[in-house]
């Protein structure tokens, strides 16, 4: 599969897909006007990745700042199917939130009490 | 490929279906709505937690916006600072030609004063003094340009313009009030003990300046700049203590509604020919009719009547009845 790579824009995130190394990273803010438009291929691109026969691990990372209620309803989507994946090989989940933003961290700690199959780690970060 | 933005929806389709064809629902078709429910449930009080704290954070920022841009207004003209937040304004550097009436005023002897007071006690002065010429300022209409210690130098026609008759007019008007107010002032001060009187030289002029962004790409100042700004200057330091001196240009636009006196020409540098200055005296009677004002000065009398400005009629009515009964 081809990498994917959407830089971010004011209203969207960051978006790096590296398929081969089953690296996969969500930065910065997401209010699309059109969440579902946004990321559909996103979604579609990652349920297809789900559907190949490897079993090395892959690692989501997800730095986000701040996103809306659509986009958060995309995002319990996504980990529904990254959970989904997780029943046949490892998964990684990265959620990283600035050490100051408890909203970000309280959202981490929400979305990791839906995931069964996958390792779920929180992590902080300072502005240093 | 399943879209899974409408997984939701498949679901509630299949149930609909399976409702109408009337067929026994069986437990596991329960159990799918169930855990879907269930679902959904979660989703929902998620997006609600997540659109309250979206709301607090959002109210939170806009509280500390209000506060800075109060704070922040207070170092601009309103006028200007309101062109700056409709957008009517933009923040580069751009001037434009344009006639303007601008005011000067100066505290006589203010260097003597800020050798005597204390410098908190000077502060307190200035604000004072400052605070309430500002005031009348803003309710003409006039563009606070800057103070320089105790100088004042504002404009009229820019941002905002009521035409260049009315500018001029009420450039002058604020002049009047300012005089007027500053009697006020100096009694407050005099009976704090300020032994030197607060007395203002003022100077107005109209003419064509250059307005708008001055400076570099990283610091602005929004102000006015020529001939006619040094004009209005020079006719401040002419001026003597508490009137208005104003140039041949502006007495042009206000002498139907302001009554003045021809006084001496003055030479300006950068002006070629001499300047034919004019004292303001006061409005024209028809005027003060209709702004319900009346004065008199005889010996051993000053009446000044300004309805426009009577809070308590009743007690005007008794001051002069008890002046009266001393008459008696």
């Amino acid at each position: 599969m081809d990498n994917l790579d959407i830089s971010a824009t004011e209203t969207t995130p960051e978006i790096k897909f590296d398929f081969s190394n089953h690296h996969f990273l969500f930065g910065g803010e997401s209010y699309p006007e059109h969440s579902d438009e946004f990321y559909r291929p996103i979604l579609e691109s990652i349920q297809q990745y789900s559907q190949n026969d490897s079993n090395e691990p892959a690692t989501f990372v997800f730095k986000l700042t701040y996103f809306n209620s659509s986009s958060a309803r995309v995002l319990m989507k996504l980990f529904e199917l990254i959970d989904e994946m997780g029943e046949n090989r490892e998964i990684n989940i990265e959620w990283h939130y600035h050490e100051e933003d408890d909203t970000m961290e309280e959202f981490g700690e929400d979305f990791s009490d839906d995931i069964e199959n996958a390792n779920f780690k929180l992590m902080s970060y300072s502005d240093d | 490929m399943t879209d899974l933005l409408s997984h939701e929806e498949s679901i509630i389709e299949q149930g609909k279906q399976r409702v109408d064809s009337e067929e026994e629902i069986e437990a596991r078709h329960y159990a799918e709505l169930l855990k879907a429910y269930i679902k959904l449930n979660k989703e929902q009080n998620r997006l609600i937690r997540l659109s309250d704290k979206s709301q607090k954070k959002l109210s939170v920022a806009n509280a500390k916006l209000a506060n800075f841009s109060t704070k922040l207004s207070k170092y601009f003209s309103p006028e200007v600072y309101n062109s700056l937040f409709t957008g009517e304004l933009d923040v580069k550097v751009q001037t434009q030609r344009k006639l303007l009436t601008i005011f000067f005023s100066d505290l006589e002897g203010f260097t003597e004063l800020t050798e005597r007071l204390e410098p908190e006690v000077l502060t307190e002065l200035l604000t004072h003094y400052l605070t309430e010429m500002s005031k009348i300022a803003l309710r003409w209409g006039g563009t606070i340009d800057k103070y320089i210690g105790d100088a004042i130098m504002i404009f009229f026609g820019d941002p905002a313009s009521k035409g260049e008759k009315a500018d001029a007019v009420n450039c002058v008007r604020m002049a009047m009030e300012m005089v007027d107010q500053l009697a006020e002032v100096r009694a407050i001060w005099k009976d704090k003990g300020l032994a030197l009187p607060l007395n203002a030289r003022m100077g107005i002029h109209t003419g064509i300046c250059t307005v708008g962004n001055f400076g570099s790409e990283n610091r602005l100042d929004y102000t006015v700049i020529g001939n006619g700004v040094n004009l209005a200057s020079r006719l401040e330091s002419n001026a003597k203590p508490n009137s208005i001196l104003i140039s041949e240009d502006t007495y042009l636009h206000v002498r139907s509604e302001i009554n003045c006196s021809k006084n001496n020409t003055i030479k300006v540098k950068g002006v070629s020919y001499p300047v034919q200055t004019y004292k303001v005296e006061g409005l024209m009677m028809d005027q003060a009719d209709q702004f319900g004002l009346t004065e008199h000065q005889i010996p051993g009398l000053s009446l000044i009547l300004d309805q426009s400005k009577i809070e308590n009629r009743a007690l005007v009515r008794k001051k002069i009845k008890e002046v009266l009964d001393l008459l008696e």
